[in-house]
């Protein structure tokens, strides 16, 4: 008897299985902008961007920096890691889909920003 | 029973008091042979590593510990290099250079070459924490070295080395993307056979397994664990070599602290033999300070 309980049921838990990993967990995600530096000095300059925050799906530390993330003043720059990682990183931590972020595939931003470790935060204005 | 509960008395313990590792622990990982591993974002990474060991004994067959008429102290210098060729993996070598002392007798010399290769399979992610960092570890270490069957001093100071090639292969699996941090090792050695005065000569394949756990944050890296070395008979005289076989157990414990954006700080504490059954091996006590640089 309980086993024909539990096998009429097993549609209804494969569902929910299913949808568990299919459904996503924080809506949709933040899209990085393949990008080199002049691409993001362009976009500082037109914009009032205060801080750069560099992120990586796998710095750990990275999540505290992400705290005081505000989409309005700050970008985030994706550095040191693939695409599909960052983004899926950022949308596992919420982060909205209107925030901007630019993924450092040649490293050519970090090294306008002097980045070499993770955390990092700059002034997205740097005075040289 | 007891040797469960003391084993566990010694990790967590280890563990609890802030201690950390041994066996070149690395900055990312667990660590294994290699005395260095780089993050991902670290493209060339230089480690000098200054060791101090003492309190040589001599552990027998029977698992009696007796006492060493040979070495009293070792030391011994790690250069190592590491770079990285591509977003997955990267390669390390690191040579020693040593010194044996016993009494007023000096003896000193560079040690076996190690080649290292590791390659990460997975990578952690803030997305799933719980998804392991899992790496496939290759070697290669060239026996330039004096082993013991070529020594030429009766008390095996000029001994730097195992005079054998070798080459080994394994995984690590860590996980670190919460504050406790922890893993395991596993790798295998293999000597090459090698012609002598006395005959072929070859020793045991060794299997290495570790287990580490710890606390990390940005300010500090703490972590312990057990390391266990296993090595089989010994094949010499046309044939193996009766009880050449060998078990040891060491314990470690690691702090890593970070200097600026590339420097890091690591001193680590060992003891070998010490814990749990033990042969055919020595009783040792190391002391470690390391400096490391990414560029």
């Amino acid at each position: 008897m309980v086993g024909v309980s539990i096998r009429s049921r097993q549609p209804f838990i494969a569902a929910l299985f299913i949808s568990f990993l299919v459904i996503p967990k924080h809506g949709m995600g933040v899209e990085c902008q393949k990008a080199n530096n002049s691409m993001v000095q362009g976009h500082v300059n037109q914009r009032s961007i205060q801080t750069a925050i560099f992120f990586a799906s796998w710095c750990r530390s990275c999540i505290e920096h992400m705290e005081s993330f505000d989409p309005k003043q700050d970008i985030i720059i994706l550095a040191f890691d693939t695409k599909d990682s960052g983004e899926e990183a950022l949308k596992s931590l919420g982060v909205s889909s209107t925030a901007t972020c630019f993924w450092d595939h040649q490293d050519s931003i970090v090294a306008h920003y002097q980045v070499r470790s993770l955390p990092a935060t700059r002034p997205a204005k740097l005075h040289k | 029973m007891k040797s469960i509960a003391t084993w566990t008395f010694l990790v967590f313990g280890a563990f609890m008091s802030d201690a950390g590792k041994t066996y070149a622990c690395s900055s990312c990982g667990t660590g294994g042979d290699d005395p260095l591993v780089l993050f991902p974002n670290e493209n060339i990474k230089t480690y000098v590593g200054l060791t101090h060991g003492r309190g040589y004994r001599n552990v027998l067959t029977d698992g009696r510990v007796v006492a060493n008429h040979g070495v009293t102290n070792r030391q011994t210098i790690l250069m190592a290099l590491g770079m990285r060729f591509s977003h997955r993996a990267f390669i390390t070598l690191a040579v020693p250079f040593v010194t044996n002392t016993k009494e007023s007798i000096k003896e000193e010399g560079f040690g076996d070459p190690n080649l290292g290769l590791r390659y990460d399979f997975l990578r952690q992610t803030i997305a799933n924490p719980w998804i392991p960092q899992v790496q496939a570890v290759v070697g290669y270490k060239s026996g330039q070295a004096r082993g013991p069957h070529e020594s030429r001093h009766r008390q095996l100071l000029d001994v730097y080395g195992s005079g054998f090639d070798e080459y080994r292969y394994g995984a690590d699996v860590w996980w670190a993307m919460t504050a406790l941090v922890g893993g395991f090792g596993y790798s295998r050695t293999e000597s090459i056979e090698e012609s002598t005065s006395v005959g072929d000569q070859q020793p045991g394949t060794q299997d290495i397994s570790n287990i580490t756990v710890g606390y990390t944050n940005q300010s500090l890296k703490a972590i312990s664990g057990i390391v266990r070395k296993r090595q089989g008979q010994r094949f010499a005289f046309d044939g193996l070599v009766p009880q050449s076989d060998s078990v040891a157990h060491s314990i470690f414990s690691t702090i890593e602290i970070p200097i600026m954006d590339q420097d890091f700080v690591r001193a680590t504490y060992s003891r070998g033999g010490l814990v749990g059954r033990n042969s055919n091996t020595s009783q040792s006590t190391n002391f470690q300070v390391a400096w490391m640089r990414s560029w």
